[in-house]
């Protein structure tokens, strides 16, 4: 395939770009002032929306009871039974999954009957603003159960050590960068790329052949020595060069607006790159296999949009998908998009290594890379179709 | 240069829902010009398209020098094929010259040769001193210079020109004629036109299509010579009334005041039919004696006018 036939578009894309306003609007200012506004609205400190707290009873004793009901019965936590390992509770905590976790390890009812003292391990968030807050509340319950069991016990000749038979040991757990300024400001630069990804695929895909047909620009391709895929690879081209425009836009101003890339190495940044771009293949894709629904540029304006709008906000794109309401928490996961998103977020945010950011994001990768394959089969469809009638 | 030429067998075009715009059309254009003259409608446009390789036919076979359009060597035969549509799809706010270097990538050009080229054909066409402006800022000659540069950007063996007269004022067209003129010399032009004096001017062979096929063919001078040897005198009179006869002659009658006469010699035949008329009561305001032409042909073989 001759490269300079599929930089022909890229050549034109980038001349238009200079001169064409709106070109140069969609792909650059608009990002950039929708990011602002995202920025702006919800890039505040963020607030802790419930507290959840997980529980791992390994002693299963009559005293560990005693603490887990206390918990449960103050109202303000939300208690969850957990058999998670203290590595993964961290972690949980750490990206905001948890607020905090109780660990009652073996033995503990058995050490207190023994007349030794239980010790519990408090994992909680030690963000200033609210981890210390929980720890504390959780402090005083377990506190107040311990004091429970003196009295339980009192009478009892060892009595003069059970005075306190529960001991808290905090483990505070640094936050994830998520929980600062910088982090949800990160959040949206990630989210601002993905909604170009998604629109900018979805308006390729669906408008590769009718726009063209509408511009009389196919019947020039069509009578070039060109071979029917160039178009289509000259088109994801000049997509991924439009995308790199647009996400460098929106991570420069990103940054100038209090975004925190501070995790990033570049081989995160490449692995990144890589998932963005495997993001735009799927919504390419997924433009592709919509394109039969619209039979000119308008029908596609209308088709990408009523597919593009809902999907930004409830396709764990630029609202986190778990503060989606229940019955949409399911969206993001059957968008290929949001996986990829994901796989970025937990390298940026969450501070993952890239194969434990690729094994989150692998769904997405799979699931784009097959509606690129689907697209471009019916891609071939579309243009033996149009080459019957220009 | 070797032996070229663009050969079409058995061309047809149906569209779905039974429309047939080409119906076996069959013809061979070597070095030179050829015209497919005929009116809007015809299957001009659509045989252009289908030889271009943009418009696959239904049925039929297209060879370009040797290689078949729309078989395994059409890309190669593509190559050698310079197409200029009725209205190139210009990228408006840009250059002549980047719209240039633009289609010079697409048929094939690295982008250093594509802006050689564009440079090059800039200066064929006569617009280096306007490759830097933006197209929206050209004029319709201008436009249509700048297409048949596009045309010639990859210096093809064969041009396809769509109506490259149609759109501009006499002037232009003149200019734009001694351009193709030019540059066409020893290439294969095939061009669609439906202004009878440009095909009769600028062809060395006229295809006449009508209805989707082609009705007649060959140079010029032999057409007419065939189908409308003698001149005709065309009489603009009062509506109403039946013409009269002159000498035996009927007069042909658009039925709008417009009356007209084939006659052998037009010299002795004027002063006969301005009498017939007035002996006939008829007003006539105005007499032209027209030598026949490619507009004539048409009418003889078709039956129909050719129009704009």
């Amino acid at each position: 395939m001759p490269v300079s036939q599929v930089l022909a578009e890229v050549y034109a894309f980038l001349k238009s770009m200079l001169r064409y306003r709106e070109i140069a609007f969609w792909n650059i200012g608009f990002p950039i002032i929708f990011l602002l506004v995202l920025i702006a609205v919800f890039g505040g400190e963020p607030g802790v929306l419930e507290i959840d707290v997980a529980v791992v009873d390994y002693d299963r004793g009559p005293f560990s009871s005693v603490i887990i009901q206390a918990l449960n019965s103050t109202g303000a936590l939300k208690l969850q039974l957990s058999d998670l390992g203290l590595e993964e509770l961290r972690k949980a905590i750490a990206n905001g999954s948890l607020s905090a976790a109780v660990f009652i390890g073996e033995g503990f009812s058995e050490n207190i009957t023994q007349g030794s003292q239980g010790r519990v391990l408090l994992l909680y968030y030690s963000n200033p603003q609210s981890g210390d807050y929980i720890a504390s509340i959780i402090e005083s319950v377990i506190g107040e159960a311990s004091r429970g069991i003196a009295a339980r016990i009192a009478g009892d000749a060892r009595a003069e050590i059970l005075l306190e038979p529960i001991s808290v040991e905090g483990v505070p757990v640094s936050p994830e960068i998520l929980a600062t300024k910088g982090g949800v400001r990160t959040f949206y630069v990630i989210g601002m790329i993905g909604v170009q990804i998604l629109f900018s695929g979805l308006y390729t895909g669906a408008g590769i052949i009718v726009e063209r047909k509408r511009d009389g620009t196919l019947k020039l391709l069509l009578s070039s020595p060109m071979r029917g895929y160039t178009i289509f690879a000259a088109d994801t081209v000049t997509s991924m060069v439009a995308l790199l425009i647009s996400a460098t836009a929106i991570v420069v101003v990103g940054r100038l607006a209090g975004a925190d890339y501070s995790l990033i190495e570049w081989r995160d940044a490449l692995a990144m790159s890589g998932l963005f771009a495997v993001g735009l293949l799927g919504s390419l894709g997924l433009g592709l296999v919509i394109a039969p629904l619209a039979r000119s540029p308008e029908a596609v304006n209308m088709l990408v949009n009523s597919i593009a709008f809902p999907l930004m906000f409830l396709g764990g794109i630029i609202i986190p998908a778990f503060i989606l309401p229940e019955w949409a928490q399911d969206i993001p996961k059957a968008l290929p998009l949001y996986w990829c998103l994901e796989g970025v977020r937990r390298i940026v945010l969450y501070n993952y290594g890239i194969g434990e950011a690729l094994g989150v994001a692998l769904p997405g990768i799979i699931a784009s890379l097959a509606l690129y394959i689907a697209g471009a089969i019916v891609y071939r469809r579309l243009l033996e179709k149009s080459v019957e009638i220009v | 240069m070797s032996e070229c030429s663009v050969v079409v067998e058995d061309l047809w075009k149906e569209y779905p829902g039974g429309i047939v715009a080409v119906r076996g059309v069959s013809f061979e254009a070597g070095r030179g010009f050829t015209s497919l003259m005929g009116p809007n409608g015809s299957g001009k446009t659509t045989t252009l398209s289908m030889v271009a390789g943009a418009l696959k036919p239904s049925r039929g076979r297209i060879v370009v020098c040797g290689l078949d359009v729309w078989g395994r060597e059409g890309v190669r035969a593509r190559r050698l094929i310079g197409f200029a549509p009725q209205d190139m799809p210009f990228k408006e706010k840009l250059s002549g010259m980047e719209n240039l270097v633009w289609i010079g990538m697409i048929r094939g050009l690295g982008y250093v040769d594509a802006k050689r080229q564009a440079r090059r054909a800039l200066e064929l066409v006569g617009l280096e001193a306007h490759g830097n402006r933006r197209v929206v800022t050209y004029s319709g000659g201008m436009r249509r210079r700048l297409t048949i540069a596009a045309c010639v950007m990859h210096e093809p063996e064969v041009l396809l020109l769509d109506e490259p007269g149609s759109g501009l004022d006499p002037r232009a067209r003149e200019e734009v004629w001694g351009l193709i003129e030019s540059l066409g010399r020893g290439r294969i032009i095939v061009y669609s036109t439906h202004i009878s004096q440009e095909a009769e001017r600028h062809s060395d062979r006229v295809l006449i299509f009508h209805s989707g096929g082609i009705v007649a063919g060959g140079p010029p001078r032999m057409l007419i010579e065939r189908y409308a040897p003698m001149p005709r005198i065309i009489v603009y009179h009062d509506p109403g009334g039946a013409p009269p006869m002159v000498d035996g002659l009927p007069g042909y009658s658009r039925g709008d005041g417009v009356t007209y006469y084939e006659v052998e010699e037009a010299s002795s035949a004027l002063p006969k039919i301005i009498e017939a008329f007035l002996r006939a009561g008829i007003q006539v305001h105005k007499v032209e004696v027209k030598r026949p032409g490619l507009e004539e042909v048409y009418f003889r073989v078709t039956g129909a006018r050719l129009e704009a």
